[in-house]
């Protein structure tokens, strides 16, 4: 099932789909590492619900909500 | 004797990869800092001899990539195409290989003579891994060292490594990236085209780069071939068709070749050498610091914790360079004859850059928490706590620890916002660090507050700060709808696992924005110093209402010498000062801008108050101290003072004076890092005019509204 990674709940993971949004965004995040079928898993929550923080290739990485929404990924 | 033995190296890496530690260990101390050019992205070089050759080590920042999308990327790029440095060190985090090592392909594609360095091996180790360094040398055709930046493990043989290539000669690896079949059909299509028009003055493997990157659409790589129009049609056409037949787009379908090719090389070279109960420590602190109920308190406890050490340990080194500073005017005072070169030196240089230098250990303080943030990984989390509460009003999480260090000093707090990538946002943090009320201000509304407000003296000064808070939040929402409008940056930023600083690091860090803070002392504020002690040492002989000679006489001669002949003679003193404070260029000027001020209700002594207060705002104190004649050697606690200047002024008035001052123009050290930072003298006139148009307006509203109300 496709969902955005905005969508799922910490200690859950899925493998990426696509990348929506603009290119900037979508660069950056190829560059560093999000390629078809890269595993991302969801770690902490800030105080507001909003960034989320999420690791990928034994890294750590931020996103604001609305930029994991442009996020596809199956789990 | 052979050609002198000296090599240039420059070091990439991704952020976090410990590229700066490793860089401290080859040079020590022996380190230069400036800028990269037009650009506020710093530039550290340093030389370490080794077997007989000088090295040349330069420091490029960290990047992710080498495309030229961020100011960053593009420093170290252009850095590596024009200077060609004879060989770069590839800082790779070892326990991060498959992100770090996408910059690797990138710098292969250049056909760079690379040495490789595994750095942080340790971590790995600890985790039970190996890498197979020999394969993975092999695969890659560069030599690789392994090293431990905190400890220094590998120096020795990172240096061996680069003398061995010096000696044997630079050549490139002859290794490629392998890219799907399209891909490749395309590359080597584009590259054909480049031989063609650039025939035999192009290596194969640089053209095939060219090919890479025009193919990616890279702006600055098609920017620098437009005249070629044919390449570029040609190129536009594969790209369009490759995208077109993949579905996706260039710069991806490239990425993945890229991340395919570490994949298979990760696979082959790192090994699970024994099991590991799995022990991730960031993640058990980050449990705790990035706790949703508990990380903001604890931040700001952190926060409170930096501030409070920063005054109260500082105290102790301000004191001692306040000593020496009273010590050397003091010296000069009897060493040479009164006279105007004295005044010059005492009371314009000495006293201005005395006044200024004594932040020095604030400022140094300020930066032993930064770094040891910074240095630990905490300060990635700070933002990300701090995120979305900046968002709101258009700016980066990152901006959140600048704009409160502004509460102690907007000197540090500005060259702290050093820490946000993005040009714009670092920008816009440094224009609205002013509004944050620094402490120099405190004693202005100390003595104001307390003589117009004695009961609730403490309320108003909290409503000042708060003003400030806001002013700032306000300015910038304002900015990003207007100036700064468009996207913000992707908050796309690592959470580096924690670490353990090397105290090197740490203190060369410290030292750096020491000598930073020096420089700038040196400079304008020297220059600025002696300006405005010209202004009010100036014109020397002012027409006098009283002859204040004649009168000393008098009182000397007519009263018994004892405590009231004392105080009657200071008191003849104070009035002379204050008579030609007025008359001299500053009070001249305090005059004539007067007007300006008319309708916020300040008189002229108000108005030349605010005029020194450019120097510094606690020289607003000393200046009322000097025109309500009751010397210059006042503080806010002054009984005297207050005495003076009881019923000067309406409530109203001092309450928009108050504000006047938290909101007008930095002072002239805050000028002076707003111009190195933002490396533009357009923006530092901006900054000024809009603190100063911000201040006019909020005391109008003030004196209007608080009329109303008391």
């Amino acid at each position: 099932m496709e969902a955005t990674l905005a969508a799922l709940k910490p200690g859950e993971q899925g493998a990426l789909v696509r990348i929506q949004g603009e290119n900037r965004l979508r660069q950056r995040l190829t560059e560093m590492g999000f390629i078809k079928g890269s595993t991302i898993g969801v770690d902490s929550t800030a105080p507001f619900g909003d960034p989320r923080s999420y690791s990928i290739r034994g890294y750590q990485v931020t996103l604001r909500n609305a930029e994991a929404e442009q996020i596809i990924v199956e789990i | 004797m052979s050609r002198s033995k000296a090599i240039t190296i420059a070091l990439a890496g991704n952020p976090n990869c410990g590229k700066t530690t490793i860089f401290n260990h080859l040079t020590g101390a022996r380190q230069r800092v400036g800028n990269f050019t037009g650009v506020t992205v710093t530039r550290k070089e340093g030389t370490v001899s080794h077997k007989g050759w000088t090295i040349n080590l330069i420091d490029l920042p960290g990047t992710y990539s080498l495309s030229s999308k961020t100011v960053e990327e593009r420093v170290a790029r252009e850095y590596i195409l024009d200077e060609a440095p004879d060989l770069v060190v590839d800082i790779v985090d070892a326990g991060n290989l498959e992100r770090n090592l996408f910059l690797t392909t990138q710098l292969i594609e250049m056909d760079l003579p690379l040495v490789i360095t595994l750095n942080m091996m340790d971590e790995v180790r600890s985790q039970g891994m190996e890498i197979d360094t020999k394969t993975f040398s092999q695969l890659l055709g560069t030599l690789v060292v392994e090293t431990v930046g905190r400890t220094g493990e590998g120096r020795e043989e990172l240096l061996d490594a680069i003398v061995q290539i010096a000696e044997e000669g630079f050549h490139s690896q002859q290794i490629r990236v392998p890219y799907d079949s399209h891909v490749e059909e395309a590359i080597e299509r584009t590259r054909e085209h480049i031989a063609q028009l650039h025939p035999g003055q192009v290596e194969e493997q640089r053209s095939r780069w060219l090919a890479i990157k025009l193919l990616e659409g890279d702006s600055d790589v098609l920017a620098q071939e437009h005249d070629h129009r044919e390449l570029i049609a040609v190129a536009k056409s594969e790209q369009s068709s490759l995208e077109e037949s993949h579905g996706e787009d260039s710069p991806t379908l490239l990425a993945d070749g890229r991340y395919g090719f570490i994949h298979g090389l990760v696979q082959e070279t790192l090994q699970q050498s024994r099991p590991v109960r799995t022990q991730n420590m960031t993640r058990r602190i980050d449990q705790l610091l990035l706790n949703r109920i508990l990380g903001l308190p604890l931040f700001l406890f952190f926060m409170w914790l930096m501030f409070q050490t920063t005054f109260t340990v500082g105290q102790y080194p301000m004191e001692w360079i306040d000593a020496g500073v009273s010590w050397l005017s003091d010296a000069v005072t009897t060493a040479l004859p009164e006279g105007m070169v004295r005044d010059l030196l005492v009371d314009g240089i000495i006293g201005g850059v005395g006044g200024i230098i004594i932040f020095l250990p604030n400022i140094v303080l300020l930066f032993l928490f930064i770094s040891f943030f910074e240095n630990t990984g905490y300060m990635a989390r700070a933002a990300f706590l701090m995120d979305h509460f900046m968002h709101g009003i258009g700016l980066h999480g990152k901006a959140f620890i600048p704009l409160l260090m502004g509460f102690g000093c907007n000197v540090p707090a500005i060259m702290a916002a050093r820490t946000i990538e993005s040009p714009r946002d670092r920008l816009l943090t440094i224009l609205i660090n002013p509004f944050m009320s620094c402490s120099a201000r405190l004693p202005v509304y100390v003595l104001l507050a307390g003589i117009f407000f004695t009961d609730y003296a403490g309320t108003v000064v909290f409503g000042l700060y708060l003003t400030g808070v806001l002013v700032a939040m306000g300015a910038a929402w304002m900015m990003k709808k207007t100036m700064f409008r468009g996207l913000s940056d992707p908050f796309v930023m690592e959470l580096p696992p924690y670490r353990l600083p090397a105290a090197r690091s740490v203190i060369i860090h410290m030292w750096e924005k020491a000598v930073e803070f020096l420089k700038k002392v040196s400079g304008i504020i020297l220059v600025g110093s002696i300006i405005i002690w010209f202004l009010q040492a100036f014109p020397q002989d002012v027409d006098l209402t009283v002859d204040y000679a004649a009168e000393q006489n008098r009182i000397e001669q007519q009263m018994d010498t004892g405590e009231a002949q004392e105080q009657a003679l200071a008191a003849l003193a104070n009035a002379q000062a204050a008579e030609e404070q007025e008359k001299r260029y500053l009070g001249q000027i305090g005059r004539t801008i007067q007007p300006i001020f008319e309708p916020l209700g300040f008189d002229w002594k108000g108005s030349i108050a605010l005029l020194t207060g450019f120097v510094a705002k606690e020289i607003v104190v000393s200046t009322f101290g000097v025109l309500y004649n009751t010397g210059g050697e006042v503080d806010e606690e002054s009984v005297t003072l207050r005495e003076a200047m009881a019923g000067s002024m309406a409530p109203e008035v001092a309450l928009a004076f108050m504000v006047f001052t938290l909101l007008y123009m930095p002072c002239l050290a805050t000028i002076a890092v707003i111009r190195r930072e933002t490396q533009s003298a357009g923006w530092t006139i901006f900054s000024i005019a809009m603190g100063l148009g911000i201040a006019w307006i909020m005391a109008w509203i003030v004196v209007r509204v608080a009329r109303l109300v008391i």
